[in-house]
């Protein structure tokens, strides 16, 4: 499951029991059904809703788009005026589980905020509308062949590319120097020498530090040429003799006080805490953390922080995404949903996300005028800098294998990977357990 | 006339007394019983009948057998997260040792012991999650508090690696579920021994009872319906670690060595939507609770025997 929310808003811990809850009721009310289509209104939809990811800081601005889409701002043509609209936010994997439960109870949420890779889980049941039949070519042609290609799943296009982020390297520029270290590393061994010569040759007390969950470790593998799935995506392709060498080397640099423990241990906030304290070289993370870091660290700024790419430029791509939810929605609704979705989408709401938050956004266009905003350059130094290093990062970026099983595996990955570092196992041993693992999830 | 008088003024005069106010104990528990069935009976009978399917994220079932229990047999993590749960449920024992140990010494008169007693409780009544926050930054291997405290006074001669060793994790856990709950034990027994009458202890003292005779033959069985008490509550209040393993070890701790049957059963059915396996889970859950509540159970009624 994906983390980085486009702020540095929350947690993922901070939510669990209250989703457990929302959970429960699943049982209880799995009986209770509704059969209003939905009708009504002039645009056909007396009601539809919105789940949106960790945006609850963006209230003003999805009110906004509320307003749009019910007052006929274009993109939307349809009068929507009767047409109520009830947006809710979930934070972190809260939502997955209010989805479930709203789905279960056949008041399924009409347009749903789906994160990572986590909409293929649905995907696979149909849950999702094919949206190729309301886009319009003009419309397609604002969103880049990736991201789209990320958001369709077994030939269907399930939905609308909302936000996208890729791993990037951040390098604190004064321990480089530091350590007279004028090249950025580019390969996995060059980063791990690196590390090494930061430590040795500056005061870091660290040289590397990288996020782990939900693939985000495994720029170090696909820079070496190994996948997580075969081709057919049916089974584990990962367990290499290469792949043990690079976990070896992890737990080498662990045990020398090269790499901190947190790496393993953490999840997002205790590594860009790490970076942020300024005693570490090197973070491997999405760019959305920049902010982030920049929370925890002072002495950030335009000069002393540098965004390149992350080893062998094999960062992992991932996306936010607009799905339609089929099951119990009326064609009406669908329509509204869609209109909706248009509206968030359009350039005057996309540069809005944009000049808010630290992704990237799903409309190309607007993101590369923002871009070329003197201003907003001016203003945002750090964006920037994120925004130049995006069209490297494309050329080389990966994703996460596009499975239903896709976040068991991260999970597997990330523990055995973990295990490894830390010296809970021998590196052939985690690879082997992981491989038994992603299979056994694999089979079902 | 309310429903009482109507009982009193032989409106049913083919009903005993005993029968009505059977009646009318029945309509009294009613509201309780209602939400107790619907929101406990229910969900627990639709939890077993839903282990024996596989459920589709619109809620279609497909009966499966026992598929799903014999999946417990390949799943690496489970019997792990069993003995971690059975190993945090012997933390409600160890937190009841130690808090009726603080009961009695903080039932002495002594100034400031009402300072001591409000900070022993705090730690119960702070959220969970800034505990587990606090906690990790704390049980750090390089740069916590307590590593250091080690050191400083010899105690270890190496950092321990509390968070990143699987030898470790766990321990971490057990450590502030005891921390976390002792101090609402302490209260609770301190009531009950100050519930003690103070002649029974003047009568033993008269008759040569040592400390130790007083405190095994009058405080400890006299105790025993208070610490059955915590014993219950402390089963409930064991699965709030779900939201400390959660925060301090999101990842279940190295090699899942910190994972316990709920979170497990939480990531089971909601980050891999196996609602059929996290059922079965659910289920072997059910049976270590009832295990423990018969244990406090028999415990209570030992007292009244």
């Amino acid at each position: 499951m994906t983390e980085d929310s486009p702020t540095n808003l929350t947690r993922r811990q901070y939510a669990k029991l209250s989703a457990a809850l929302t959970a429960g009721a699943v049982g209880t009310a799995g009986c209770l059904g509704d059969d209003d289509d939905g009708s009504g209104g002039e645009g056909g939809a007396e009601s539809i809703s919105l789940l949106t990811w960790n945006l609850e800081f963006l209230e003003d601005s999805i009110e906004g788009w509320i307003d749009d889409f019910q007052n006929t701002e274009p993109p939307v043509e349809a009068d929507y005026s009767d047409t109520d609209v009830e947006w809710v936010d979930r934070m972190d994997d809260q939502i997955l589980s209010y989805y479930q439960s709203q789905l279960q109870t056949d008041d399924p949420v009409t347009v749903f905020d789906t994160l990572g890779m986590s909409f293929t889980r649905f995907a696979e049941e149909g849950i999702f509308v094919d949206l190729e039949e309301y886009a319009s070519s003009d419309f397609m042609s604002k969103f880049g062949d990736e991201s789209l290609e990320y958001a369709t799943f077994d030939g269907d296009l399930v939905r609308m590319p909302f936000y996208q982020n890729a791993g990037a390297t951040y390098i604190n520029t004064e321990l480089f120097e530091e350590a007279g270290i004028d090249e950025y590393p580019y390969s996995v061994d060059e980063f791990f020498d690196t590390a090494e010569r930061i430590v040795d040759e500056s005061d870091a007390d660290y040289g590397l530090t990288t996020l782990t969950f939900d693939y985000r470790i495994w720029p170090f593998f696909w820079a070496e040429g190994i996948d997580v799935l075969n081709e057919s995506d049916d089974a584990a392709a990962f367990n290499t003799s290469r792949a043990a060498e690079i976990l070896e080397r992890f737990h080498e640099l662990t045990e020398d006080g090269v790499i901190p423990e947190v790496t393993w241990t953490g999840f997002v906030e205790e590594q860009a805490q790490q970076f942020g304290a300024g005693d570490t070289g090197m973070f491997i993370a999405p760019l959305s953390n920049v902010r982030r870091v920049q929370g925890y660290g002072d002495w950030i700024d335009e000069e002393t922080l540098e965004l390149t790419l992350p080893p062998g430029n094999r960062g992992n791509y991932e996306a936010n995404g607009l799905c339609i939810t089929e099951p119990n929605t009326s064609e009406a609704e669908r329509e509204a949903a869609w209109d909706l979705i248009r509206s968030i989408l359009s350039d005057k709401w996309q540069e809005d996300f944009l000049r808010n938050t630290t992704v990237m956004a799903g409309n190309l266009d607007v993101q590369e005028e923002l871009s070329n905003d003197e201003e907003f350059r001016e203003n945002n130094p750090l964006l920037a800098m994120a925004y130049d290093l995006w069209p490297e990062l494309e050329e080389g970026y990966v994703m996460a294998p596009s499975v239903p099983e896709a976040s068991e595996i991260a999970d597997i990955l990330d523990s055995e990977v973990s295990n490894a570092a830390l010296g809970e196992k021998e590196p052939e041993d985690a690879l082997d357990d992981a491989e038994d693992r992603v299979n056994d999830a694999l089979s079902g | 006339m309310n429903i009482t008088e109507s009982f009193k003024h032989r409106e049913w005069p083919d009903l005993s007394r005993k029968g009505r106010v059977t009646i009318l104990a029945w309509i009294a528990a009613l509201p309780a019983l209602t939400v107790i069935v619907l929101y406990r009976i229910i969900p627990i009978l639709y939890n077993f009948y839903l282990s024996f399917n596989e459920m589709s994220y619109t809620g279609e079932l497909t009966f499966v057998g026992l598929s799903n229990y014999r999946n417990l047999l390949h799943d690496p993590v489970f019997l792990r997260s069993l003995a971690n749960t059975f190993a945090l449920m012997a933390t409600i024992p160890v937190g009841i040792a130690v808090a009726l140990g603080l009961a009695i010494l903080l039932n002495q008169k002594f100034p400031g012991r009402n300072v001591f007693r409000s900070a022993i409780f705090l730690p119960y009544i702070i959220m969970m999650v800034g505990i587990g926050v606090i906690w990790q930054y704390m049980f750090q291997t390089d740069a916590g508090v307590i590593n250091y405290l080690l050191l400083q006074t010899g105690l270890v001669s190496d950092p321990i690696r509390w968070l990143s060793s699987s030898r470790w994790a766990l321990i971490s856990v057990l450590i502030v579920q005891v921390w976390k709950t002792v101090g609402f034990y302490m209260i609770i027994l301190l009531a009950g021994i100050q519930m003690i009458p103070t002649q029974v202890y003047e009568v033993a003292r008269i008759d040569g009872a040592s400390r130790w005779q007083r405190f095994r033959h009058i405080t400890l069985p006299l105790l025993r319906p208070t610490i059955g008490v915590c014993f219950l509550v402390g089963i409930v209040t064991t699965y709030r670690a779900f939201d400390l393993i959660m925060v301090m070890m999101p990842q279940g701790g190295p090699n899942h060595s910190a994972e316990i049957l709920l979170t497990w059963m939480y990531k089971q059915a909601f980050s891999y939507g196996e609602f059929g396996y996290g059922a079965v889970l659910t289920m072997v859950m059910y049976v270590v609770v009832l295990l423990m509540v018969f244990a406090g159970w028999k415990l209570q009624r030992r007292s009244f025997e």
